[in-house]
């Protein structure tokens, strides 16, 4: 049925299949779900098939699926984006949107109302709305025709006059949700805020001076559970009588349980399933914390989890057998409602929210496409990277990140010798940096790597008799939360700070970058890094005099979110160390032998510079100065000018953007304070508003104003004879990318779920994480004020829109060998484009099919 | 002068909260909604400025009485009403609190942006702050009690400020209903005295109390004694009245700071500035050594346990106003006002700066043995002990005459107690020298007992003076005893916390005190019970 459907829709409009693919066995019609049958690399049997529950699934087999749907996530220290939908991925959106708003509450495509704004000032009109009707119903008639999805329908929602969709998905509830509904009563909140209570003394880093002394064994979290559970009075004070003494009767260890506790719910297949996942939902944040602590050793290990369920389980259950009797007629049961078919009500809810947002995404690439195209000058732009008439005074490499662009384009504006690219900001290094009083070194490389070598950052403070004080104070000020005298004393103190963290201007430090030592990495070791660096970094040869290696950072005051707005490239961490690494390595001289006897030899007069960038003021800082030997010193200082130069403009138009700012601010000063400023909730858009990925020269983008809203990997498809590196970056960056534009999409659509709720209530736990206010699951995701100024969201929740400039045939095994990229685009959570190296050669791809673009480029053009 | 000067303070207040309501003509930043915020900060600030002015110019700082209204009631010579109380303690207090109201607007008025309602809760912020600074300029009982119940139901605005929130809602309702348990005792000391005395006046009804004393004066000084220390046991957050506080956190984090460090003190203050009356109170005084010790001495088991922030932060003001309150009931009402005002500073840093990680996290070292961590405690009672002694001997204190305040051996003993616990964990975290930490310790020691006495030369003239702890019959001897052993015995237990954690001993206290020994849970329930939430506003 598939190929037929392809050809159908090939010759009903009338489109270039550029490149003729059977499809893809696992690609089915929208709203079906997809067997896999990728390799097993992400260790889901065929025979743990999403969407549908077998009724002959072994509830063991649940369990591990329910967990595995929990996104990871990261400590506050490396916090880095999750993908929230991680265990869906392998459903289409509009599926996935089904059952996440059965077991979770939350919707996943948001409601129509989100786009009115964007409809209202003209971000796409009804055209766009006609054209995703019409893209739908192209897929399959028994979807869109028959769900009666009409044009003129969305359009009136848009404009609020069609009266708001009556659909209310129906939810699964736990048995203490239930019987709360019944009664009024608050367990099922008790429950969750005592289990997260235990977690949170499990994970907690040094908030509470109190060690939980109950696992020093390290017996694992259901033994935890336990031991915690026959002694606390909490849910017998709450009214569930004889708690104690039911949980003393529960088997030892997990496993059993588990199986003991299982039946006891009434439910199987799919109705277990849907309850299992409600149980883990309310406590997805611990959840996902238990899974980022398993994930670095293998993705496929639910780590703790498992026993975080069975111990809600045990909760749940606990509840029904002491409590049910009270509930009307005299029988608890959770509420499970029956699922849909395949056509109902959910799915259309979700076919017409999916064709919004199709239709929103229609406005943004049909603006973006012609600027994507190359300069009207013919083939000269092109062809500028392949045969240069010179080589540049400067090559500048930036992280790819969105917050990137802005300054690129501004710095290409002033320095018109000046070329940048764009590579992931931890410039390829796997390091972990240890800083002195840190207990364990920080990895600075994406999640999905483990750090590899380990540096030395700044040097532990030696024992002078100041030192000694200082020590000594600083253990009394950490105590003091518990002692009374030092409050007496050393609270007068406090207002010191306090005065002028109010009313104290911005003011101008210059901290000096604490030495770096490498001496830990062997010379082959440095070798091996070097050639690694020379390989991959896309920078046409030869390396011009000045290579600026600029990775990010943000300067953030009082935030516990703070690394939330670092590189996530470095895992939350500051990219200048990477870079600094990288240029100490670069600019070795027993380093440039070596690379010189690899045949790869850099320029003599080639000088590596470390910068990093603060996204908050969007100051560029250089690091190392010391080390620039003095025959480049001035060439640097010119760099100097040109980057004060270009952050001032990009600077300007960014500040313009942060809510409260008054048109006569100065930007810097007004930049400055926000970032310093103890009370600031917005020091900076982050990456919020990130739409697009485009994989391809710099060439193709350069003098371009892509509005920040774009990741830049420069790619050279002819440096690349094997297609390994733009597999790695499909495979990677991309990966990356879409993790963090989800996360953004589901911050903004789903809030109050899937978002960490507004930071005025942000409560610091166990330095891991926030709650908000009192008790409750960790939060999970971006705060409210991450992606809403106060009226209108800021970030537009459009999938990420990837362009490729690279053969199609290559792309598309790319994606039949990557399975983690195959979900993500065959199940259209991203949008793939091949560009050509022709202007109007732009292919989407659609299900293993290429698309060519060309009609929408025309009613541009036209336009 | 005087009379000017008094009015100003009054002014200060009543102006910032009247522009702070007027703001409300705008909304957000736009129109003159900046501009408005900027003057009401103004008006905050001017507030503490004037009344570090009246301290440190000896002419504004003599105590004043000026009244403002009378109502007469019951006939001739029985007046209540309107009067302001300027002297030394008032100004303190106003310096402090008006500093921190200052300082939580502005902090607010940044945070706060693009919050619906804003506005609106900048105005109750403000209202709350005035009604403080009234309460403390009070010189009539019938002002102070009215600017007591003021200030509780502003704060309701604030606790309620995200109603959608059921655990915002039942939290307020459980502060609502102990602050009205609160206004009913201290409405029954409003009415013991006044039916006794005739007024209300502060300043005659000290003279009252300094005057010869009949049985009936002294029973009614008795009985409205107690029904005082009720009244500061509920806003001060005592045992077993104290979960309302922990619990409300679910209003944004300029609230905490505000109620941390400017609204729990009033229970403090009330007692202090009501000292004169308080010399006949003996049993008020000792039960309110009893509620202070045990909720400074479960307050601390909780803290330690709490691993979120706020909460360990909350946990931590119920305990230090337990200590306050002990200090009250031992009659050292000059440390208490130090301890009040130190804690103040310190508190409302500590919330504003909740978010900073690195502040908040403190990485555990090595547990010490036993050993070793009492050796730490011995040598933190030693040298705190020396250095007491020193200043003791420095300032010629002699434990009696006319600069002697009651209670300041007893609490010189305890506060070198709780500073040798700091000891431990200073030597445990290794690096430190023995000689450093001494010396630290012993110096924040000094300065504790210098600023202790420092302020009784300074406000002592205003406080009354109470009998010894031991000379308040047979259970204040005992107590005498139990209350310095109980802390001896928390800092022991204090010492050997890590020790005792790594072996997996003391679980079921930690288990108990993790939970806040479930009274905040019976409260809860109580609440529900009493005014149960709408199913419609669950989240």
């Amino acid at each position: 049925m598939a190929s037929t459907l392809s050809e159908s829709l090939a010759a009903l409009l009338g489109l270039n299949r550029a490149v003729q693919t059977s499809m893809d066995p696992g690609v089915t019609p929208l709203g079906a779900p997809r067997p896999r049958t990728s390799t097993p690399a992400q260790g889901l049997s065929t025979e743990e098939l999403p969407g549908s529950t077998p009724p002959t699934m072994r509830p063991d087999a649940i369990v591990r699926r329910v967990c595995l749907a929990v996104p990871p996530a990261w400590p506050l220290d490396s916090l880095v984006a999750t993908h929230p939908f991680i265990g869906l991925d392998h459903l289409h959106p509009v599926d996935a949107h089904a059952v996440l708003e059965r077991r979770l509450h939350a919707p996943v495509l948001p409601e129509p109302a989100l786009w009115r704004p964007l409809f209202e000032r003209g971000a796409f009109n009804a055209e766009d709305v006609r054209w995703a009707v019409e893209e739908l119903r192209r897929r399959g008639p028994q979807h869109a025709v028959a769900r009666g999805l009409e044009a003129e329908a969305l359009l009136g929602l848009l404009a609020g006059t069609a009266p708001a969709h009556p659909f209310a998905p129906e939810r699964v509830l736990s048995m203490a949700a239930r019987l709360d509904e019944e009664l009024g009563t608050a367990f099922a909140p008790a429950i969750v805020a005592d289990l997260s209570k235990l977690l949170a003394t499990r994970m907690d880093r040094g908030v509470a001076r109190w060690a939980q002394p109950l696992g020093e064994d390290d017996p694992g979290l259901y033994t935890l559970w336990w031991r915690y559970a026959c002694r606390s009075l909490n849910l017998e004070a709450r009214g569930v009588k004889g708690f104690r003494r039911w949980v003393r009767a529960l088997p030892s260890t997990w496993e059993a349980a588990l199986d003991s506790l299982l039946p006891r719910t009434t439910l199987t297949g799919e109705a277990l399933e849907d309850y299992l996942a409600r149980l883990l939902g309310e406590l997805q944040g611990w959840a996902g914390l238990l899974r980022g602590e398993a994930w670095s050793g293998d993705h496929d290990d639910p780590g703790a989890v498992p026993q975080l369920l069975t111990a809600r389980l045990a909760c749940d259950v606990a509840v029904r057998e002491l409590l049910g009797g009270r509930a009307p007629g005299g029988v608890l049961l959770p509420q499970v409602p029956p699922r849909e078919p395949p056509m109902g009500p959910s799915a259309q809810d979700g076919l017409s929210r999916f064709a919004l947002q199709l239709a929103a995404e229609h406005g943004f690439v049909r603006r973006l496409l012609p600027t994507l195209a190359p300069a009207r000058t013919g083939g000269v732009a092109v062809h500028l990277n392949l045969a240069r008439a010179s080589r540049p005074a400067v090559q500048a490499m930036f992280c790819i990140d969105v917050r990137s662009e802005p300054v690129r384009r501004h710095l290409e504006a002033v320095a018109a010798d000046v070329e940048t690219c764009g590579f992931a900001g931890f410039f390829g290094l796997p390091l972990a940096v240890a800083r002195p009083g840190e207990e364990n070194a920080l990895a600075h490389c994406p999640v999905l790597l483990d750090p590899a070598h380990r540096v030395q950052v700044g040097e532990a403070p030696r024992g002078s008799w100041a030192a000694d004080v200082k020590a000594v104070l600083g253990a009394v000020r950490r105590a003091a939360v518990s002692a009374f005298t030092t409050v007496e004393t050393l609270g007068f103190a406090a207002a010191v700070p306090m005065l002028a963290e109010t009313f104290g201007r911005a003011g101008t430090e210059t901290s000096v970058e604490p030495p770096l030592d490498v001496s830990s990495l062997s010379s082959e070791t440095r070798l091996a890094l070097a050639s690694k660096l020379v390989d991959v970094l896309p920078l046409a040869r030869p390396w011009a005099r000045i290579v600026l290696l600029c990775g990010h950072d943000s300067t953030l005051r009082n935030n516990p979110q703070a690394a939330a707005l670092a590189c996530g490239a470095c895992a939350g961490h500051g990219g200048g160390t990477n870079a600094r690494v990288a240029a100490a390595l670069l600019n070795d001289a027993e380093v440039r032998a070596g690379l010189a006897q690899r045949g790869t030899p850099l320029p003599e007069d080639c000088v590596v510079v470390p910068a990093c960038h603060d996204t908050a003021t969007d100051e560029i800082r250089l690091l190392d100065v010391e080390r620039i030997p003095a025959s480049h010193r001035e060439d640097v200082e010119r760099l100097m000018d040109s980057l004060k130069q270009a952050t001032a403009a990009s600077r300007a138009a960014r500040v313009a953007a942060l809510p409260g700012v008054d048109a006569g601010e100065e930007p810097l000063e007004a930049a400055r304070l926000r970032s310093r400023h103890w009370a600031e909730t917005r020091p900076e858009w982050g990456l919020a508003n990130n739409a697009a990925f485009v994989v391809a020269p710099r060439s193709r983008t350069r003098g371009r104003d892509l509005g920040g809203r774009c990741f830049l990997h420069d790619y050279r498809a002819e440096l690349d004879a094997d297609g390994s590196v733009l597999k790695l970056i499909l495979t990677a960056p991309v990966v990356v990318a879409t993790w963090i534009n989800l996360q953004y999409s589901a911050s903004t659509v789903a809030a109050s779920v899937l978002g960490s709720g507004t930071k005025t209530l942000h409560n610091v736990v166990g330095g891991v994480g926030v709650l908000l206010g009192n008790e409750g699951d960790l939060a999970m995701g971006l705060s409210h004020q991450s992606v809403h100024d106060g009226t209108a969201p800021r970030h537009e929740p459009l999938r990420l829109q990837v362009f490729v400039e690279a053969d199609r045939q290559r792309i598309h095994d790319i994606i039949k060998e990557s399975p983690a990229l195959g979900w993500l685009v065959n199940q259209e959570w991203i949008v793939l484009y091949a560009l050509g190296p022709e202007g109007r050669d732009v292919h989407r791809y659609a299900r293993g099919l290429w698309l060519r673009e060309e009609s929408d480029l025309r009613a541009t053009l036209l336009m | 002068m005087h009379t000017g000067y008094a009015y100003l303070l009054l002014g200060l207040p009543l102006l910032a909260a009247l522009a702070a309501w007027g703001r409300l003509r705008w909304r957000g930043d736009g129109g003159g909604g900046r501009r408005a915020d900027a003057v009401v900060t103004g008006l905050l600030v001017a507030a503490p400025v004037a009344a570090v002015a009246g301290l440190l110019a000896p002419s504004l700082g003599r105590s004043h009485f000026e009244p403002l209204l009378s109502f007469p009631l019951r006939g001739e010579g029985h007046a209540a009403g309107v009067a302001l109380l300027v002297d030394r303690l008032s100004l303190c207090m106003l310096a402090v609190t008006g500093f921190i109201g200052a300082v939580v607007h502005r902090y607010a008025v940044r945070f706060l942006t693009g919050e619906a309602r804003r506005e609106r809760f900048l105005a109750w912020l403000v209202t709350t702050v005035s009604s403080v600074q009234l309460l403390l300029l009070s010189g009539d009982l019938l002002m102070l009690a009215g600017m007591w119940m003021l200030v509780s139901l502003a704060l309701h605005q604030l606790l309620v400020h995200y109603r959608e929130r059921e655990r915002a809602v039942v939290a307020a309702r459980k502060k609502f209903l102990v602050s009205r348990l609160g206004d009913v005792a201290m409405l029954t000391a409003v009415g013991l005295l006044f039916s006794r005395f005739g007024t209300l006046s502060l300043p005659a009804l000290f003279d009252a109390a300094r005057g010869p004393l009949g049985a009936g004066d002294t029973a009614a000084l008795a009985s409205a004694g107690l029904a005082l220390a009720v009244a500061a046991a509920c806003k001060s957050a005592q045992v077993p009245v104290h979960s309302w506080l922990p619990d409300t956190l679910e209003s944004p984090t300029p609230v905490s700071a505000l109620m941390h460090a400017g609204v729990v003190n009033a229970g403090g203050y009330l007692l202090i500035r009501l000292s004169p009356l308080l010399a006949e109170a003996g049993s008020a005084l000792t039960l309110l050594v009893i509620l202070g010790t045990l909720t400074a001495g479960v307050g601390m088991l909780v803290t330690w346990t709490q691993p979120e922030v706020k909460r360990a932060l909350a946990w931590s003001t119920v305990s230090q106003m337990g200590f306050m309150i002990l200090q009250c009931g031992l009659g050292a009402f000059s440390a208490a006002l130090v301890h009040l005002v130190g804690h103040g500073f310190y508190k409302a840093h500590a919330f504003l700066a909740s978010g900073t990680l690195s502040a908040v996290v403190s990485p555990r070292g090595p547990a010490p043995g036993p050993g070793r961590a009492l050796g730490g405690l011995g040598l933190g009672l030693v040298s705190g002990t020396a250095a007491v002694l020193g200043v003791f001997h420095l300032v010629g204190w002699t434990g009696s005459g006319a600069h002697a305040e009651s209670g300041t051996l007893l609490l010189g003993l305890i506060l070198v107690i709780a500073l040798a616990q700091a000891f431990v964990p200073t030597r445990a975290e290794g690096g430190a020298s023995l000689w450093a930490a001494a010396g630290v310790l012993g110096g924040l020691a000094a300065l504790a007992a210098l600023l202790t006495l420092g302020a009784h030369a300074f406000i002592g003239p205003v406080l009354g003076r109470v009998p010894e702890l031991w000379e308040r019959g047979a259970v204040g001897a005992a107590l005498t005893l139990i209350v310095p052993a109980l802390f001896l015995a928390t800092a022991v237990f204090s010492a050997l916390l890590p020790w005792l954690s790594r072996q997996g001993r003391a679980v079921g206290l930690y288990v108990h005190g993790l939970n806040g020994f479930y009274l905040g849970i019976l409260a809860d329930r109580l609440v529900r019970w009493l005014w149960p939430p709408r199913s419609a506003a669950r989240s």
